[in-house]
């Protein structure tokens, strides 16, 4: 380091010292000179004059180490300013007051030097995120002990800002990240309702037009009833034609043998007038008898022509009657067979959408219930949110829920024992639902145990809540899917399943 | 400035407010050492000077506890811990040491710097216990592998009381009690 001896062209104390004590020494050597020529070698003078010189030499030795000390004290001070407070001045035993002025300074350096340290130390850790190195103010007084009790309540503050910031961070990822999901989920759930909704309004209409295809079967039913009871009217008065052409056919034949006598009484009389005949003479007489004979037939002939011509007419009357009355009968076979036909056609297509109104309501409920096993899974999540936002402490009965195995909760006891495992266990959305289901219980009860450590000073721990929030929330996603999957193949094969015999053949 | 109070037992009590200060090189030997280090110690600072600092490691004192010291230093870190030092006349004190590398303005480590302070009464009671269990399992066996075992047998109580080593030695500083 290069030494400046001099200021304003005064020189400084170490040049000061060196020229006096040379010009004393000079002046000391020629004062012995000279007594020593003028009044010759004196003991005293030779004695006198070393110990001046002894004496001066230790007072320059000790004014060389003054002026070294303060010079190590200037340099000191200099890098102290320049920052830094690591030295130290030592080694001043006999120095006195500059000794205590140099221990005053040793002292001074030590406190504050421990203060910058405290300081740096306290918020270089700060900056990582650790606010549990206080400063320690002991030994420190005044207004440096002062100051690092304000700067420990100051960290303290920051400490609790961050924390308030972290938990702001935390509550604020999981919200958006609740918000998403929740929307979507309340989003499937309200399609689910639609659906169920559109269903029993198509149920509805069904049954109506069930209702009044009903009716009108019932009052088809009267139709047959009245047209069979006609029938049956037709059939007794065909009875009644047919023992009256029995009756006729009765007298015909009667009438006939009174021909057939006629006939032969004819054929008698035919006889006698030709014997009668052959004895000429005595013709006028019996001759008269046989023509008043045969006067008499041919009235008889006549008359019983007449009769058969009359039972004639009326035979045929009676034979137009039944022919009206079996074309009668025949009109309403036919109309009742068409409305046989139809009665049966009706009854058919209402079998047919009974039975499709059967699968509509089995599907609506299957719907139904598979939407109530999702809004319990996505109840699940929305427990596992709310105990992340306040802890076990503010929400046991959130945690309680959440601490539930999926084998035991709502949707897994009707995986494993109830009507999820009966209605679907064949399918293959049924056994991928598994995995994900048991992964959605694991990952939110991961993150409610990784938010029992420290969580507000921890960014990493932060993090792994959130992310293990998020393996949930795809995870109940898949679920939701397969849930979805169930359903529609449920719908499929509801559709596909043959129905009931439809021809009553 | 308050006298320290000397007990029957040879121990010398600091006052609430003092600061033993002392500096090494990079190998241990003091550079610097204050006024009260030589008034509490009972040495001058010619006796002091590049010595090895160990001139005031008290035998109940374990190993494995300097070890950490010289590994965390080493790593540039600052050291925290409860010390029993002795004095020259055969008397101890204990003190809440803090010691911080010296670091220049081109970032090179040049020493060390130790600040020391009271240590809490009951902090100490906790912490002897401690250090005469260690110091035990370190006479017991020989080399290394003792103070390896000492050293495990200090972690051992830091996990039951489940804190790491610095912030437990500020909390008993602080408060006096894990």
């Amino acid at each position: 380091m290069p030494y400046k001896s001099v200021s304003r062209s005064i020189p400084f104390l170490r040049t000061q010292y060196v020229t006096g004590t040379v010009i004393c020494y000079a002046i000391i050597g020629m004062t012995f000179v000279y007594s020593t020529l003028r009044y010759g070698l004196d003991l005293w003078h030779v004695v006198g004059g070393v110990l001046v010189a002894v004496l001066m030499g230790l007072q320059i030795f000790q004014s060389l180490r003054l002026v070294e000390t303060l010079k190590r004290i200037e340099y000191a001070l200099k890098m102290s300013s320049r920052g830094e407070l690591h030295h130290r001045i030592s080694s001043t035993k006999g120095l006195g007051e500059l000794g205590q002025v140099a221990w005053a300074l040793n002292d001074l350096l030590d406190r504050v030097e421990s203060y910058f340290k405290e300081v740096d130390t306290c918020f270089r850790l700060v900056a990582k995120g650790n606010f549990d190195r206080h400063p320690l103010g002991a030994g420190l007084p005044g207004r440096m002990g002062d100051s690092l009790e304000a700067i420990d309540s100051s960290v303290m503050a920051m400490r609790d800002n961050v924390k308030l910031i972290n938990r702001n961070e935390l509550a604020s990822s999981l919200h958006r990240l609740n918000t998403e999901n929740l929307i979507r989920n309340l989003k499937q759930t309200q399609d689910d309702l639609i659906r169920i909704d559109e269903d029993a309004r198509e149920f509805g209409t069904q049954a109506r037009s069930n209702a009044e295809a009903a009716q009108k079967n019932l009052r088809d039913v009267e139709t047959i009833r009245t047209a069979i009871d006609d029938i049956t009217g037709t059939v007794q008065e065909v009875a009644d034609v047919v023992g009256i052409l029995s009756r006729d056919s009765d007298q015909i034949v009667g009438s006939l043998l009174t021909i057939k006598e006629i006939a032969d009484q004819t054929g008698l009389l035919a006889l006698n007038a030709s014997i009668e005949a052959a004895r000429a003479g005595e013709t006028g007489k019996g001759f008269a008898v046989v023509a008043d004979e045969v006067k008499a037939l041919s009235r008889r002939t006549k008359v019983t022509a007449e009769s058969v011509d009359q039972i004639m007419a009326s035979f045929s009357q009676r034979v137009e009657n039944v022919s009206q009355i079996a074309e009668h009968s025949n009109e309403v076979t036919q109309g009742m067979s068409a409305m046989v036909e139809d009665f049966e056609s009706q009854f058919n297509s209402l079998a047919e959408s009974s039975e499709k109104s059967v699968q509509q309501v089995d599907i609506a409920s299957a719907v139904i219930y598979n939407s109530l096993v999702k809004l319990d899974h996505v109840i699940y999540k929305q427990n596992g949110y709310v105990a992340l936002d306040g802890g076990c402490d503010e929400h046991q009965d959130k945690c309680a829920a959440i601490a539930v195995d999926h084998t035991q909760c709502r949707m897994g006891r009707w995986y494993y024992e109830g009507m999820g495992r009966e209605q679907f266990g064949h399918m293959s959305a049924y056994r991928q639902l598994e995995q994900p289901h048991a992964a959605v219980h694991a990952c939110v009860q991961e993150a409610l145990r990784l938010s029992e450590q420290d969580w507000e000073g921890s960014q990493q721990l932060r993090e792994q809540i959130v992310a293990q929030m998020k393996l949930a929330e795809s995870a109940s996603e898949e679920v939701m899917l397969r849930i979805n999957q169930l359903t529609e193949e449920r719908t499929l094969e509801g559709k596909d399943q043959p129905s009931l015999p439809r021809r009553v053949a | 400035m308050s006298r320290s109070i000397s007990s029957q037992h040879g121990e010398i009590v600091l006052a609430d407010n003092e600061l033993i200060v002392s500096k090494t090189c990079l190998k241990g030997k003091i550079t610097y050492a204050n006024r009260r280090f030589m008034s509490i110690a009972g040495f001058s600072e010619q006796q002091l000077l590049q010595q090895p600092h160990n001139i005031i490691r008290h035998p109940d004192m374990p190993k494995a506890v300097y070890r950490l010291m010289w590994k965390t230093l080493q790593s540039g870190q600052e050291f925290f811990g409860f010390v029993k030092n002795l004095c020259s006349d055969g008397r101890y004190y204990w003190v809440f040491a803090n010691v911080t590398p010296d670091i220049d303005e081109r970032g090179q480590t040049r020493g060390y710097y130790s600040v020391r302070r009271k240590a809490p009464e009951s902090a100490i009671r906790l912490i002897a216990e401690l250090y005469q269990q260690m110091v035990t399992i370190e006479a017991s066996g020989g080399g290394r592998s003792s103070i390896d075992q000492s050293a495990a047998h200090l972690q051992n109580w830091l996990d039951q009381n489940r804190l790491d080593y610095f912030p437990a030695m500020l909390r008993l500083y602080r408060h006096g009690q894990l």
